[in-house]
């Protein structure tokens, strides 16, 4: 729950025996790092900084639905964003510290799905029914200027509007003393 | 007072039995009245609406008595409530839980229909009583599952001496209006949608439905709106994570239907101008009733864990039946008449206003769309893979981002285009000044403020593109008036918006979007963050601001420990007095309830908000951050609220055209 931070935070469970190693090197990771309280300002360049901050805005606090470590404050993502600032003095790349922290704690932990596999969907989907929705539309758009041209003016323009019709009326007859768009109205 | 306790349990569930059977037989009577025509039987189900919403006004009485009374001899007051609560939080209380915010929706919803019903001149005709039975079945479907799935008033077989508590999260004052505003918008999209059903029952799809759609569906467009703002607000304050808005399956279920009533409420114009559109109109209003439905869902014992699963529920299946029935009976219904839906005039040039809302319908439900993906896809995944993902808030920065930009440009083109058609030349004429005002503008605003990225650049133009066109428009108008007129300039501008309500209304509205657009683009882009431990006496440095930790005061109460950081801040040397951080513990709920000290400027906020304490109370966590622009959002607000009253009010002459006509009926 956002905000709410448990009292007794720990660790999120591994998600089998197979990524416990992972999981453990996570945690020594945080052990290694010096005590909480006593860390504090940026020790990292800014570069580096700048990194860690992208990282943590990709990746999900595993005890606080809905929070990215980043914007969490709790006791967790604390440990974890300090296992990143770690391995980024150590050198590794930005992928490495994602896949440790997948293999740590699951595929879940990325904030947005990874562009490969089924999750791949994801990504994809939206820009396809964007575009079918734009066909779609355009194809409306012809329809309905096609049955135009038999058709010829439709009359209702002012009549479907009874209630404010006189009120435009005068609105327009204004309009149309001071700017040429004066007939204009709606 | 346990006697007296048992009599208030005892009236609560009499009076929602009793609401139940008056709501399937007004829904009965409303029906088969309005099918064969027969006076007596369609009054007697608008009565039957009435006294359902009686009948449900002693039971939220009942219920809020119960609260007052301390009754823990009923569960929902029990896990509510307790003795420490204060007394102002009855009201919250009330909805914290599932079975209390399914009375509360199905009072709100009966209240809709009741006014409704009120407002809706006679010579609607069969539209009236068919809406009426539809909206008394939706209220049979609540009023069923609280009467044997999540009765509010259900005992527990023995009182214990005191209660849970309410969930420390909504001991906040935006919670007396946030929820019931989202909850009451939800379900006010069933007026509408109501009419809609009726107009396809009765197959007509006129004027009536037009006008009667229109209204509710501003009415329910404008409460989910400010209750979606309030909830922001309420995320900025309580929440603690600086944000205000996090792409939360909840938030997201009331803002899909918002998008869907936003495009509903633009497309109806095109129908009430020029009679285009009626399929597409009600297939909106379907949707947006459907995706409110969708949200009642996923608010209530949906599958997605959130921040609102305050009353996490057994009761996902009955929601999703709901839902089922819902959609398929609406399109079912849609798709047996569609022959009748024909329009009955067309298009005639793709630059032209009704275009323009085409494109604006096109974007807002593709960000409706997006949005439904993401809520869903990882239950999609969950069963094809039997992975979890999450889909969190980058995918919907990145995927919705873009076209929310592409709307706001569409905002500031589309109101400069004429109904039917335009030709270019006339559009360049429009558009000329309003372009170059833009352009000079944000370059103003870009060198000024440095601002490189591309993505704010195009951002503060398009939102400088609204404003400006908006402010031509209505200067135009006013100087017109003025000279033919004669009248000074407030009252000639007073008389332009009453020209034409709906339009100025609706542009009051878009300046409220343009301040929403500058929070959002100066929040997210500019704001700094810093995390800092400091010790009594230290200061951490933010931008130009410095702040100091006074120490922290520590009070005991009977449910929760309060914690106060007191902050002295100063910038650039200018002492802006001491802000307080608020933090609550309360251990019945392992929960830390954190309240962010804010100094709000037109500029920019300073946001603190601390985390963790030393026992001693000599060194602690802080956030700080700098959000620049957020006071802006909140002004939409008060803006959304007048922008919506401008277009609803019931200008003199169509109150006489009722008159007239019921005068001629009669």
């Amino acid at each position: 729950m956002k905000g709410a931070v448990t009292l007794s935070a720990r660790i999120f469970p591994p998600r089998g025996a197979a990524t416990l190693a992972a999981l453990a090197a996570v945690v020594a990771v945080a052990l290694l790092a010096p005590p909480v309280f006593a860390q504090s300002g940026d020790a990292l360049s800014p570069e580096l900084e700048e990194r860690a901050r992208r990282l943590d805005g990709a990746i999900m606090c595993p005890q606080c639905a809905g929070q990215t470590i980043d914007q969490s404050t709790s006791p967790v993502a604390r440990t974890m964003k300090a296992a990143i600032r770690r391995e980024l003095a150590a050198g590794a790349s930005d992928d490495e510290i994602v896949e440790m922290l997948v293999a740590a704690y699951g595929e879940g932990v990325l904030a947005s799905p990874p562009t490969r596999g089924f999750s791949l969907a994801a990504w994809v989907v939206p820009p396809a029914a964007l575009l079918a929705g734009a066909v779609a539309v355009a194809l409306a758009v012809r329809g309905l200027r096609r049955r135009a041209a038999p058709a010829g003016a439709a009359p209702q323009d002012a009549g479907a509007d009874g209630e404010l019709q006189p009120y435009l009326d005068v609105v327009d007859r204004e309009l149309a003393g001071d700017a040429p768009e004066g007939g204009r109205d709606g | 007072m346990l006697r007296k306790a048992g009599a208030m349990a005892n009236l609560g569930t009499a009076t929602i039995a009793l609401a139940l059977l008056v709501t399937l037989y007004g829904a009965g009577m409303s029906f088969a009245g309005g099918r064969r025509e027969q006076e007596a039987s369609v009054a007697s189900g608008q009565r039957a609406t009435y006294v359902t919403t009686l009948m449900l006004f002693v039971s939220v009485a009942a219920l809020v008595t119960a609260f007052l009374q301390n009754d823990f001899g009923i569960r929902y007051v029990a896990e509510n409530s307790n003795l420490a609560m204060p007394r102002a939080y009855t009201w919250v209380a009330f909805y914290a839980g599932n079975a209390g915010s399914l009375l509360f929706v199905a009072f709100a919803l009966s209240g809709m229909a009741s006014t409704s019903m009120a407002l809706t001149p006679r010579r609607l005709g069969v539209l009236r009583p068919y809406a009426n039975g539809t909206l008394l079945l939706i209220l049979a479907f609540f009023l069923t599952v609280m009467l044997f799935l999540a009765n509010p008033f259900e005992p527990l077989p023995a009182a214990p001496a005191d209660g849970r508590g309410i969930n420390p999260l909504l001991t906040h004052p935006g919670m007396f209006i946030h929820p019931p505003l989202i909850m009451t918008g939800l379900i006010a999209i069933a007026v509408p949608f109501a009419f809609a059903v009726a107009g396809l029952l009765a197959s007509r799809i006129d004027d009536d439905w037009v006008d009667a759609g229109r209204t509710w569906g501003i009415v329910a467009w404008a409460l989910l709106a400010i209750g979606l703002l309030l909830g922001s607000w309420w995320a900025y304050t309580i929440l603690g994570w600086g944000g205000y808005w996090a792409w939360d399956p909840v938030e997201n279920a009331a803002f899909m239907p918002w998008l869907a009533l936003t495009a509903f409420i633009h497309s109806i114009m095109v129908q009430k101008r020029r009679g285009m559109f009626r399929m597409w109109n009600i297939a909106l209003i379907n949707v947006s009733f459907t995706l409110g439905a969708f949200g009642v869902f996923i608010n209530r014992g949906g599958p997605v864990p959130s921040v609102h699963s305050f009353g996490a529920s057994t009761l996902g299946w009955v929601f999703l039946l709901f839902l089922g029935v819902v959609t398929v009976a609406s399109f079912g219904l849609f798709f047996h008449r569609l022959a009748a839906l024909r329009s009955a005039s067309s298009l005639e040039s793709a630059l032209s206003r009704e275009a323009a809302f085409l494109v604006n319908n096109l974007l807002l439900l593709g960000v409706a769309f997006v949005t439904l993906w993401g809520v869903v896809f990882p239950l999609i995944s969950e069963l094809a893979t039997g992975q979890t993902i999450t889909v969190g808030e980058p995918f919907f920065n990145r995927v919705n981002g873009p076209l929310l930009l592409a709307l706001v440009v569409l905002m500031g083109v589309g109101p400069l285009l004429p109904w039917r058609t335009a030709t270019w030349a006339s559009v360049r004429r429009a558009v000329t000044g309003p372009a170059v005002a833009t352009l000079v503008v944000t370059a103003v605003a870009a060198v000024a403020l440095e601002l490189r990225q591309p993505v704010v650049v195009i951002g503060v133009a398009a939102s400088t593109l609204v404003a400006v066109s908006v402010a031509q428009e209505w200067a135009r108008g006013t100087l017109a008036r003025r000279r033919s007129t004669g009248a000074p300039l407030p009252a000639a501008f007073a008389g332009l918006m009453a020209s034409n309500r709906p339009r100025y209304g609706g542009y009051v509205v878009h300046l409220a979007i343009v301040m929403l657009a500058f929070g959002i683009i100066g929040s997210s882009f500019y704001n700094l963050e810093r995390d800092v431990f400091l010790t009594v006496g230290e200061s951490a440095a933010i931008g130009a601001y410095e702040v100091r930790f006074e120490g922290i005061r520590s009070q005991a109460f009977a449910d929760r420990t309060e914690r106060t950081a007191d902050l002295r801040v100063t910038r650039n040397g200018e002492d802006l007095g001491t802000i307080s951080a608020w933090q609550g513990v309360y251990p019945s709920f392992s929960m830390l309830s954190t309240r962010a000290a804010i100094r709000s400027t037109p500029v920019e906020d300073l946001y603190v908000i601390f985390s963790e304490v030393q026992p001693d109370g000599s060194t602690a966590a802080f956030r700080l951050l700098v959000n620049p622009l957020v006071w802006w959002m909140w002004l939409a607000g008060p803006f959304v609220v007048l922008g919506t009253v401008v277009a609803l009010w019931p200008s003199r002459r169509s109150a006489f055209a009722y008159a007239s006509t019921a005068a001629r009926a009669s």
